[in-house]
C-alpha cells in the first residue's frame, strides 16, 4: 500500500495518554493535519449560539520539532480558555523555525476531552518516500 | 524492547536491570511486581522509559517503577528516580502536567449502612456542589494578590479562609504548602489558568467517592489513623488543573535551551531538565512549588464543599459529625529530601511521577499523630473497586526513597477502553452493584473502566509483601463522581 492510500492523522495505541500519528507532503500539511488531529481528539461541541471566531498566532522555535509543539500547545490553551472550535488554519508565513497563522472557528464550542499538553516523548519528524511522518504523544 | 530473561530477580517481587543493560544508564533499573505485573509492564514501553531515566545526570542508586509502573511520556507513571544535590538534576518531566495530583481521605463517624438510604440524595448534593468536568470552573474568581497568596500558601490560605481547620493541614504532605513557591517565577498564562478552578475536580481519572471500610488488616494501625470498619469515608482525587499543566508546559519549552546550556545527553526530549540549583532549575522548583500549593488549596476548598454538602444533604436525617482528614498525600512532585546513598544521608531531589511518598515511623515530615506508625499512604483503586490505606516502612526509607505505588495503573489504551465498554452500560452495572455514579461524560466512565486498569488487589500486595508499604484497611465504593 502506498503512502497516499494512508489517512492524515490516526489515533493510535497509548496505555494511559493519546497518541496521533501525522502525515503529509509536505511541512505546512503536517502542521495542517496535526491540528486537525488535536481537533478530532478534543471533540469540541457546540453549548449555545455560535458565532465565527479568528485568531492569530505568532510563534518562534529553535526546531521543527519544537514548532510543532508550540503550535499544537497554543492550540490547546485558545480552545480550553476561550471554548473554541478551530476548523480553518491559514499560515500567512511558515519556516521550520518561525510560524504566523490565522485560525477560524466558532465560538461557544469547549472541547469535551482535556489535553494537558502536546509532549515531546520520543518526537522525531520522519522524512518519508511521500513526505513527512510524526507520532505525537499528550498528556491527558 | 526488554525481554523477561533480561532482568534479575535480586529479591521477592524485585527486578533489576543492570546498569549495562543499555549505554549511558548510570545505574540500575529495578522494577518492584509479581510475574503479571512483570508482563504488563514488558507489554508497553514503560520500562525502555524507565531505563531512560537511569541515564538522568546525577541519578543515584537505581531508576524505580512501582507496581502500577504504565506507559507516560519521558518517565514511566510509577516512576521513581532521585539526584544528588548540589549537583545533581531536576526534569519537569519526572513530575508530569499534572503537578500535585493527589487524593485526600476523610473519615466519617457515619455507618455507612445508616448512609445508604440517604446516598442518592448525598451524591446529588455532592455533584451540584462540586464542579467537575472538562474546563469547569469553581465558584472562587481569584484577584491577583489572592491567587499569589493561593500558590505561596497553598492549603494554609485555604484554612485561613475558613475552608477547613488546622488539623487538615497537620495531616497534609509537607503541611499543604511547599514554602519553595515563589509565585513571580510563573508566566502569566499559568496565573490565567488558575484563576477560576480552585475547588473544581477536572476530569480524566479525577473522582470525588463515599466509601465504606470494609476490612481491616491490622487493627492497631487502624485505630491510630482513625479508621473503623463499617463507616463512611470519603476519597478526593485531583491535581492542580490547568495552571500545573501550564508550569509544566512553560518548564519543559524553557528547559529544551537547558540541554544545550549544560551539555545534558538525554535520550529523549521529554525528560528535559536543568541543574537543580541552576537559574533554570531554580525558577521551574519555585513554580512547581506553586503548582503543588494551588493543589493542595484545591483538595483544601473540595474538602470544605463535601463538608458543607454532608450537612446540606443529612440535616435532619442523620448526625453528620466530624469528617476528619486521616491524609492528603501527592503523586506527581519533586522534593527535596534526605536518604541513605552509599551508607551516608544526603540530600536528594526525589522525583515521585505516579508515586506516593511512603516515609516510614520516625520521620520528622510525618505528622505527630502518626509518627509511631509511619506516614498514611492513600492508593485508590479504579472505578468501582476497592481502594486501599497502608502506612510507610522503615524499608521504604531504605529501599524506595521512601516511596510507594498511586494506584491500580492503567492497562488498556483509553480507545480501548471506549471500544469495549459502554458508558451507559457501565453506570448500570456499578448501580447494579450498590454503586451510584454521577457524571456529565459517559465516554469519560467508559474511559475509567475496571476493566481499564491492572487488579488493584495485586499492586497493594506487592508493595505490602515487598514490605515498602504496610496494608492498614481497605475501602469500597458506595457513591462515585467521575469527572
Amino acid at each position: 500500500m502506498g503512502q497516499e492510500a494512508l489517512p492524515p492523522f490516526e489515533e493510535i495505541p497509548h496505555t494511559a495518554d493519546l497518541a496521533l500519528r501525522v502525515r503529509s507532503a509536505d511541512w505546512p500539511a503536517l502542521l495542517l493535519h496535526a491540528a486537525q488531529g488535536l481537533f478530532y481528539l478534543l471533540r469540541c461541541e457546540a453549548r449555545g449560539p455560535a458565532a465565527p471566531v479568528s485568531r492569530e498566532i505568532t510563534l518562534e522555535a529553535d526546531d521543527p520539532e519544537t514548532l510543532l509543539v508550540d503550535w499544537l500547545n497554543e492550540l490547546i490553551y485558545l480552545s480550553e480558555t476561550h471554548h473554541e472550535l478551530y476548523t480553518a488554519f491559514a499560515f500567512t508565513h511558515l519556516t521550520w523555525t518561525h510560524l504566523h497563522a490565522t485560525v477560524q472557528g466558532w465560538d461557544h464550542h469547549p472541547p469535551q476531552k482535556y489535553i494537558k499538553a502536546a509532549t515531546f516523548f520520543d518526537l522525531k519528524l520522519l522524512s518519508t518516500a511521500a513526505g513527512y511522518e510524526v507520532t505525537i504523544t499528550f498528556d491527558v | 524492547m526488554v525481554h523477561k530473561h533480561e532482568l534479575i530477580r535480586i529479591a521477592p517481587f524485585v527486578y533489576e536491570i543492570p546498569a549495562d543493560y543499555r549505554p549511558k544508564m548510570r545505574v540500575p533499573a529495578r522494577i518492584y511486581a509479581n510475574d503479571e505485573i512483570l508482563e504488563m509492564a514488558l507489554g508497553d514501553r514503560s520500562v525502555e522509559q524507565l531505563i531512560n531515566t537511569a541515564t538522568l545526570p546525577g541519578v543515584v542508586r537505581y531508576a524505580l517503577a512501582m507496581p502500577d509502573v504504565h506507559q507516560g511520556y519521558g518517565f514511566p507513571i510509577g516512576g521513581v528516580a532521585a539526584t544528588l544535590l548540589p549537583d545533581g538534576i531536576i526534569s519537569p518531566g519526572g513530575v508530569g502536567y499534572d503537578i500535585n495530583c493527589g487524593v485526600r481521605l476523610l473519615a466519617t463517624s457515619i455507618e455507612a449502612e445508616a448512609l445508604r438510604p440517604h446516598m442518592d440524595r448525598l451524591m446529588n448534593t455532592l455533584f451540584k456542589n462540586v464542579a467537575s468536568g472538562v474546563g469547569a470552573a469553581g465558584g472562587l474568581r481569584l484577584e491577583n494578590k489572592t491567587l499569589r497568596a493561593v500558590l505561596e500558601e497553598g492549603a494554609k490560605w485555604a484554612v485561613r479562609q475558613g475552608y477547613g481547620i488546622q488539623e487538615d493541614l497537620e495531616h497534609t504532605e509537607d503541611g499543604g504548602c511547599m514554602t519553595a513557591a515563589n509565585a513571580s517565577a510563573l508566566s502569566p498564562r499559568a496565573l490565567e489558568r488558575g484563576r477560576d478552578q480552585v475547588g473544581t475536580l477536572g476530569s480524566g481519572n479525577h473522582f470525588l467517592e463515599v466509601d465504606e471500610i470494609v476490612e481491616v488488616y491490622d487493627e492497631a494501625l487502624a485505630e491510630a489513623l482513625g479508621l473503623v470498619r463499617g463507616r463512611a469515608c470519603v476519597w478526593i482525587h485531583c491535581g492542580s488543573r490547568g495552571l500545573g499543566h501550564q508550569v509544566c508546559t512553560d518548564a519543559v519549552r524553557l528547559m529544551q535551551q537547558s540541554v544545550k546550556k549544560y551539555n545534558l545527553d538525554l535520550p529523549d526530549r521529554e525528560l528535559v531538565c536543568a541543574p537543580f540549583h541552576s537559574p533554570e532549575g531554580q525558577q521551574y522548583f519555585q513554580a512547581m512549588a506553586c503548582a503543588a500549593n494551588y493543589a493542595w488549596a484545591n483538595r483544601q476548598v473540595i474538602t470544605h464543599l463535601v463538608r458543607r454538602s454532608f450537612e446540606e444533604a443529612l440535616a435532619g436525617r442523620l448526625p453528620v459529625g466530624e469528617l476528619r482528614q486521616v491524609y492528603d498525600v501527592c503523586h506527581n512532585i519533586a522534593k527535596v529530601e534526605r536518604h541513605p546513598v552509599d551508607g551516608k544521608t544526603v540530600e536528594l531531589c526525589v522525583h515521585r511521577k505516579g508515586a506516593t511518598r511512603a516515609f516510614g515511623p520516625g520521620r520528622p515530615e510525618v505528622p505527630r499523630a502518626y509518627r509511631a506508625v509511619g506516614q498514611p499512604v492513600l492508593i485508590p483503586g479504579s472505578m468501582g473497586t476497592s481502594s486501599y490505606i497502608l502506612v510507610g516502612t522503615e524499608k521504604a526509607m531504605q529501599d524506595t526513597f521512601g516511596s510507594s505505588c498511586h494506584g491500580a495503573g492503567r492497562v488498556w489504551s483509553r480507545a480501548q477502553s471506549k471500544r469495549s465498554i459502554r458508558g451507559e452500560e457501565l453506570k448500570a452495572e456499578l448501580e447494579r452493584a450498590d454503586i451510584l455514579v454521577r457524571t456529565d461524560s459517559l465516554s469519560g466512565l467508559a474511559e475509567e473502566a475496571p476493566e481499564a486498569y491492572k487488579d488493584v488487589e495485586q499492586v497493594v500486595n506487592v508493595v505490602h509483601q515487598a514490605g515498602i508499604a504496610r496494608k492498614v484497611a481497605r475501602t469500597r465504593p458506595l457513591g462515585v463522581i467521575k469527572g
